[in-house]
């Protein structure tokens, strides 16, 4: 379990997180909604380890984050930022094995418990074909999976992604919020900020939505993708329509 | 390892050329000799090789770990000032009529106060970005209080002496030098070559290589001391020596492949093995005296990295 208590976070100054309590439970997916400026990214870095706390704190399994080691932390989160495509020209195999650098010991060469978890990795992001191509000569679907299957080879207990649907077309989002979904049935805990509400209700169990730099509500998705809560986060009129199971969040009014 | 292999057996016979060639040649049966042959190769050609060798290779090795750190294919030892620190140092050492331990010791206390000004100017925990901000204003400032100096000197002997120095050489090294400088490389190297995994990392960017367990402050520091304490004593022995170290990991980029820490090893092999290469070619200039290595190195390297831009400029189209 993550825990967020009284989490605040200033930068530069100037407050981007109110203080927020929030349950991160594992096992589940927990999607970050709002409206552009409104602290997901700064939250997801504060749950990473990677951005300190003001005031408040992030604990993992009751333990405050600056008190694990940094290697310590990065074996049990795996962050994927934004934009997560490597400067160079590194091949599919060496990003994804990026992810393993937490587990490994500063001179000595990969392991055989690496190389499996490097395999399964490529194979469960549907990577094998392409474990030898370089970087810069994937397409931006093909990248995007490359960048989660490096998170995947950490073995992590936690999966914290920021926009991992940025840039992709519909059937690669799909592929994405797959692995998203069988990691947590799988037992990790994911977190993962989205803009696509129809997809956060598709994916999540839980829903925090943050406008402004502060928590409006989080909780079971259906208590939170209402059209009043979403319509006021977003300042746009919101419908959530309900068909054959499924739900979609659209605007309210055509263009 | 036939990577491995292939790297060290190049350097070896770049290592003998360099004892071998000159306006002498002097061949392997000579080496030993109680003869003038004897004499040269041992008090002159060998430091020499070991000196072009130890310098060249932290030349490489140094370009290859800012080009990691920085994220940027054109950094090299002179954009983050160290080396320029360091020259203003030996400079001040000639202007004070120094030579030996003691303008040994000044260049040295150039690249330590440019290391500690470099870490403290781009901030503790400072991203590359700063990093190379600060490193451009130490460059600039220190080229500036060398220009100073150069003109304000009392003489034109020690005009010519100092510009001379300035544009590196390793003629006439010593056992001395080569002592004195050997330590402070070989410690560089080792702090260098520490970097690759944290290098590997960044890679992804520093947010990622942040949640990957990487310290930034302390990458940092390894960064510039490593490079303060390798380039540092290979200026203060040998003067600027530029276009090693940026020109090579980009060669052994092509050979390797892009993974930073893939490039460091034999990044410090290259840069030895360009630098004794330039070096014997540098001693069979025509005439008495012999082409500076600074200014041979860039003329070699210009070509080269032309060829490379071609290459790119094609990969790209």
């Amino acid at each position: 379990m993550i825990q967020l208590q009284d989490l605040r976070i200033d930068l530069g100054g100037k407050t981007v997180l109110q203080p927020l309590s929030l349950d991160l439970p594992r096992g589940q997916v927990t999607a970050v909604i709002g409206p552009n400026g409104a602290g997901k990214s700064s939250l997801m870095r504060a749950i990473a380890g990677i951005l300190p706390a003001t005031s408040g704190a992030v604990t993992l399994d009751g333990v405050p984050l600056p008190q694990l080691s940094p290697r310590d932390r990065a074996q049990r989160i795996g962050y994927l930022p934004q934009n997560a495509g490597p400067v160079w020209a590194i091949t599919v195999r060496e990003m994804v094995a990026l992810g393993r650098l937490p587990h490994q010991s500063s001179m000595a060469g990969q392991s055989a418990t690496d190389v499996r978890a490097i395999d399964q990795a490529l194979a469960d992001a549907d990577l094998l074909p392409l474990a030898d191509r370089r970087v810069d000569t994937l397409s931006g679907g093909e990248l995007a999976r490359a960048a989660f299957a490096r998170v995947l080879a950490s073995q992590s207990d936690w999966i914290l992604a920021d926009e991992p649907l940025a840039n992709l077309d519909p059937a690669h989002q799909r592929d994405v919020l797959r692995l998203l979904r069988s990691a947590a049935d799988m037992g990790k805990g994911v977190v993962v900020v989205l803009h696509e509400l129809t997809a956060a209700a598709a994916l999540a169990d839980n829903i925090a939505l943050l406008k402004h730099g502060a928590l409006v509500k989080a909780g079971a998705k259906a208590n939170v993708l209402t059209p009043p809560l979403l319509s006021a986060a977003f300042e746009i009129a919101m419908d959530v329509v309900e068909s054959n199971g499924r739900v979609a969040i659209l605007p309210h009014d055509p263009l | 390892m036939p990577r491995f292999a292939l790297l060290s057996g190049l350097l070896l016979s770049c290592f003998l050329l360099s004892l071998v060639a000159g306006k002498l040649w002097i061949a392997p049966h000579l080496w030993l000799s109680d003869s003038p042959m004897g004499w040269i190769m041992a008090e002159l050609r060998l430091p020499r090789a070991l000196l072009g060798l130890g310098v060249g290779g932290v030349l490489g090795l140094s370009g290859a770990v800012l080009q990691g750190y920085l994220r940027n294919p054109l950094a090299d030892p002179t954009v983050v000032g160290v080396s320029s620190s360091a020259a203003l140092g030996g400079v001040i050492a000639i202007l004070l009529g120094l030579s030996g331990l003691p303008m040994f010791g000044l260049a040295m206390l150039g690249a330590g106060a440019s290391v500690g000004l470099l870490v403290m100017l781009a901030g503790r925990g400072g991203g590359p970005l700063a990093f190379i901000l600060a490193g451009m204003v130490l460059a600039t400032l220190s080229g500036a209080l060398t220009a100073l100096i150069i003109s304000l000197a009392p003489n034109p002997f020690a005009t010519s002496e100092i510009i001379a120095w300035l544009m590196g050489a390793l003629t006439d090294r010593t056992m001395d030098d080569l002592s004195r400088a050997a330590p402070f490389m070989a410690a560089g190297s080792l702090i260098l070559m520490s970097t690759g995994r944290a290098l590997d990392a960044l890679t992804l960017g520093e947010e990622a290589a942040k949640s990957l367990g990487v310290h930034p402050g302390r990458l940092q520091l390894q960064v510039a001391v490593g490079t303060g304490l390798a380039i540092g004593a290979s200026v203060a022995v040998t003067g600027v020596v530029g276009f090693v170290g940026l020109i090579v990991p980009h060669f052994v980029r092509l050979w390797v492949g892009e993974r930073p820490s893939a490039t460091l090893v034999p990044s410090f092999f290259g840069g030895a093995v360009l630098t004794l290469v330039a070096d014997s070619i540098v001693r069979l200039t025509p005439g008495p005296g012999e082409v500076r290595l600074g200014i041979a190195m860039a003329a070699i390297g210009a070509p080269f990295f032309l060829l490379l831009l071609a290459r790119l400029r094609r990969g790209v189209a």
